[in-house]
C-alpha cells in the first residue's frame, strides 16, 4: 500500500475518533444515552416516538461505528506494510482494542450499569484510543532516523527538557479532558472515580506547561532546525498548544456549547502534546549534529532582562520545592483539594520561594562571584544590581504572602513568611557564613514547603506535616554535602565554611552516611503513625535502600562518580517519595 | 503490630544516629581542623549546641509519634 494511502486512512481514523469524543460529550450533556434503550442498534429511531434525543444518540453511534471501521482499517493498513514493523503496529492494534472496549462501555451505559463509572471509562477509553492513534500516525509520519547520532550535551539537555514538558502537557491535558467529562456526568461531585472534577486547574497546568514548551522550543532550537523538516514542525506550531489550552479554558466559561468546546480543545491538546513528545524524540538531530555554528536567533534586550529576573528566582531549585508542596496537598486528611486551591498555592509558593531566592542572590553576590557554579548569575556578573535584586525579591515575597493569605489560609501565608525569613536572612546572612552547621540547620528552610501545602488545605498543622518537614530536613545534608564535596574548592575560595572545607572529606562522607540512615528511618514514620499504608512502605523501603547504597558508596569509595551518583539520585528520591505518598492516598483512600 | 515494629526500628536508627553526630560535633569543638585562611572559624560551642538541639527535636518528634501509634 502506498504510504500516502496509509497516512490518509490513519488520518481518517483520527478525525472520526475525535468526532466520537465530541459527539459523546454531546450525548452526555443532553442526557440522551438512555433515549435509545437497545444496543448497538437504536430501534427507537424507527418508531413514531423518535425525538431529538434519539437522533443525537443514534448519530453518536453511527459516528462510533464509522470510527471503529476506520480504526480497524488503520490496523490493516499498518500491519500489511513491511516498512511499518515494530511499535506502530502494536500501537495501531492497541488503539483498536481500546476503542472497542470503550464502545462496550457505551453499551453498559445503555444497559444501566453505574453510569458514572461507565461514562468516565467511556471517555477515558476514547481518549486513550485517540492517543494510541496519534502515536501510530506520528511514528509513521516521522520515521526513526537510520543512524542514531550522539547528541551534544546541550542538545541532549534541550531534547530532554522539551520532551519532558511535552509529556507532562499531555498528562495534564488528559486529566483536564477526563475532568471535563466527569464534571458533565456528575457536576455535584468533587471526585469522580478518583478524578478531580474541577478541570480548570488541570487546564491551567496544561496551558502553563505548553506555553513553557513553546517558549523553550523557540529559544533553544536554532533557526535552521525549526525550518528543516516536517519532523521539526514542533517549534513552529507549538504555540498552537497553549492556544488550545486557552480555548479549553474559555469554553469553560461559555454556558451554551462551552463544554463541547472545552472537551474538543482538551482532546486536541492531549493529541498535540503526544505528537510533540514523539517529534522531539525523533526530530532534533539535525540541529544537534551540525558541525557549523548554528544560526542563533537574535535575543532582544528586554527578553534578556526578563530571563535574568526569572533566573533570580532560581526556577530549577524551586521546582523540587513545589513538587513537595503540590504532593503534600493531596495527602492530607482533608481529602482532595480543588484545583483552584492547588493553583493559587503553587503561585504563592513560587512567589515565596522565588522572592527568597532573589534576596539570597542580592546578599550572596560576594560569594557567588567566587564560585564557578554561580558566577554567571545576574548579580555577580553585573547585569542586575544587588539593590534591584533585593527589591524584586521583596516584592515577590510580599505578593506571595498576599496570594496565600487571600486564596488559601492565613497559616499557609505564615509558613511562607517564615520560610522567606528563614532562607533569605537566617540562612543566607547568618548560618551560611559562620558555621559548618549551615546546611543542617538551614535545611529547615527547604523543609517548609510541605507545611505550606498542608496548611493551605487543612488550615492546621498535624504530626504528619511535621514528619514531612523532618524527612526533608534530614534529606538536606546528604544532598548538599554531596555537592559541597565536588565543589569544595569553590566554597573555600568564597570563604564559606562548608563541612568538607572545615572538617575534611572523610568526616563529610561519614556524616552523609549517618544523616542518610536517619532520613530513611524518619521516612518510615508515616506508616508507623498510620498516615500511610503498604504502598508507601514498599516505596519508602525500595527508594531508601537505594539511597543507602549510594550513601555507602560515597562513604566507602568516595570518588566523583559515587558522589555525583548520590547527588543526582537524592533529587529523584525526594520527588519519588512524595509521589508514592500521593499514590498511597489516592489508591487506598 | 507492624506499626510498633516499624516505629521502634526507625526510633533506634534515628535517635541512635544522633550519637555519632554529637560525638563528631564534640570532636570538632575540642580539636577543630585547620581551615583555609579566608574561611571563618566556626564557633565550636554553637555547633555543638545546634547538634544537641537537632537531637532533642528529633527525640520530641519520635515522642509525639509514639503517642500517635495506633
Amino acid at each position: 500500500m502506498a504510504a500516502r494511502k496509509r497516512v490518509q486512512i490513519l488520518l481518517l481514523g483520527l478525525i472520526l475518533t475525535l468526532a466520537t469524543i465530541i459527539s459523546g460529550g454531546l450525548v452526555t450533556i443532553s442526557a440522551s444515552a438512555a433515549a435509545c434503550s437497545s444496543w448497538p442498534l437504536c430501534l427507537e429511531a424507527l418508531s413514531d416516538s423518535a425525538n431529538p434525543l434519539v437522533w443525537i444518540s443514534l448519530g453518536h453511534r453511527a459516528i462510533v461505528a464509522l470510527a471503529l471501521l476506520a480504526v480497524i482499517g488503520g490496523v490493516w493498513a499498518v500491519w500489511r506494510s513491511p516498512e511499518t514493523a515494530g511499535l506502530p503496529r502494536w500501537m495501531a492494534l492497541a488503539a483498536a482494542i481500546i476503542f472497542l472496549s470503550q464502545a462496550l462501555a457505551g453499551a453498559l451505559l445503555v444497559w444501566g450499569v453505574p453510569a458514572m463509572v461507565a461514562d468516565v471509562w467511556h471517555l477515558t477509553g476514547a481518549l486513550l484510543a485517540f492517543g494510541a492513534q496519534v502515536l501510530t500516525f506520528i511514528l509513521i509520519a516521522i520515521p526513526a532516523p537510520a543512524t542514531v547520532e550522539r547528541l551534544s550535551g546541550r542538545a541532549a539537555q534541550t531534547q530532554r527538557r522539551l520532551r519532558g514538558l511535552a509529556v507532562w502537557t499531555a498528562a495534564a491535558a488528559g486529566v483536564a479532558a477526563l475532568a471535563i467529562g466527569a464534571r458533565s456526568v456528575a457536576p455535584e461531585l468533587e471526585m469522580a472515580v478518583a478524578l478531580p472534577a474541577n478541570s480548570v486547574g488541570a487546564l491551567s497546568f496544561a496551558a502553563f506547561l505548553s506555553l513553557w514548551m513553546a517558549v523553550e522550543a523557540r529559544r533553544r532550537l536554532p533557526v535552521e532546525a525549526q525550518t528543516s523538516a516536517l519532523a521539526l514542525a514542533l517549534p513552529r506550531y507549538s504555540p498552537l498548544l497553549p492556544g488550545l489550552a486557552a480555548l479549553a479554558l474559555i469554553g469553560w466559561f461559555i454556558p451554551a456549547g462551552g463544554h463541547l468546546l472545552s472537551l474538543t480543545a482538551a482532546a486536541l491538546l492531549w493529541a498535540g502534546a503526544i505528537a510533540a513528545a514523539v517529534a522531539i524524540q525523533r526530530a532534533p538531530l539535525t540541529f544537534a549534529t551540525a558541525t557549523t555554528t548554528p544560526a542563533t536567533r537574535p535575543v532582544s534586550k528586554w527578553r534578556m532582562v526578563v530571563a535574568d529576573y526569572i533566573s533570580l528566582t532560581k526556577p530549577k531549585v524551586i521546582s523540587l520545592l513545589l513538587v513537595t508542596t503540590l504532593t503534600t496537598m493531596f495527602i492530607t486528611e482533608a481529602g482532595l483539594p480543588s484545583w483552584w486551591l492547588v493553583l493559587w498555592t503553587m503561585i504563592g509558593g513560587y512567589l515565596a520561594a522565588g522572592g527568597a531566592g532573589a534576596i539570597n542572590c542580592a546578599f550572596d553576590s560576594d560569594i557567588d562571584v567566587n564560585m564557578g557554579r554561580t558566577s554567571r548569575r545576574p548579580v555577580p556578573s553585573g547585569r542586575i544590581s544587588a539593590r534591584a535584586a533585593f527589591v524584586f525579591g521583596a516584592i515577590l515575597s510580599v505578593l506571595s504572602i498576599v496570594v496565600l493569605w487571600v486564596f488559601t489560609t492565613p497559616l499557609a501565608a505564615f509558613f511562607a513568611f517564615l520560610g522567606i525569613i528563614y532562607y533569605a536572612y537566617f540562612y543566607t546572612s547568618l548560618l551560611k557564613r559562620s558555621t559548618w552547621q549551615n546546611i543542617i540547620i538551614g535545611g529547615g528552610a527547604g523543609a517548609i514547603p510541605p507545611l505550606v501545602g498542608w496548611t493551605a488545605v487543612t488550615g492546621s498543622v498535624s504530626l504528619m506535616a511535621v514528619v514531612l518537614f523532618a524527612i526533608i530536613f534530614y534529606w538536606t545534608p546528604p544532598h548538599f554535602w554531596a555537592l559541597a564535596l565536588v565543589k569544595q574548592k569553590d566554597y573555600a575560595r568564597a570563604g564559606v565554611p562548608m563541612l568538607p572545607v572545615v572538617a575534611g572529606e572523610v568526616e563529610t562522607r561519614w556524616q552523609i552516611l549517618v544523616y542518610s540512615a536517619i532520613m530513611v528511618a524518619v521516612s518510615l514514620l508515616p506508616v508507623a503513625i498510620g498516615a500511610m499504608s503498604w504502598i508507601y512502605l514498599v516505596g519508602a523501603l525500595v527508594f531508601g535502600l537505594r539511597f543507602m547504597r549510594d550513601a555507602w558508596a560515597v562513604w566507602r569509595i568516595g570518588d566523583q562518580a559515587a558522589i555525583w551518583g548520590l547527588y543526582k539520585y537524592s533529587l529523584l528520591y525526594l520527588a519519588l517519595l512524595f509521589v508514592v505518598m500521593v499514590a498511597d492516598r489516592l489508591i487506598l483512600r | 503490630m507492624l506499626a510498633w515494629f516499624i516505629f521502634w526500628i526507625a526510633a533506634i536508627v534515628a535517635i541512635g544516629g544522633q550519637i555519632p553526630l554529637i560525638v563528631a560535633a564534640w570532636r570538632l569543638y575540642r580539636h577543630p581542623a585547620p581551615a583555609p585562611a579566608n574561611v571563618p572559624r566556626s564557633d565550636g560551642r554553637a555547633d555543638l549546641g545546634w547538634t544537641l538541639v537537632t537531637a532533642l527535636a528529633t527525640l520530641a518528634l519520635f515522642g509525639a509519634a509514639y503517642l500517635a501509634l495506633p
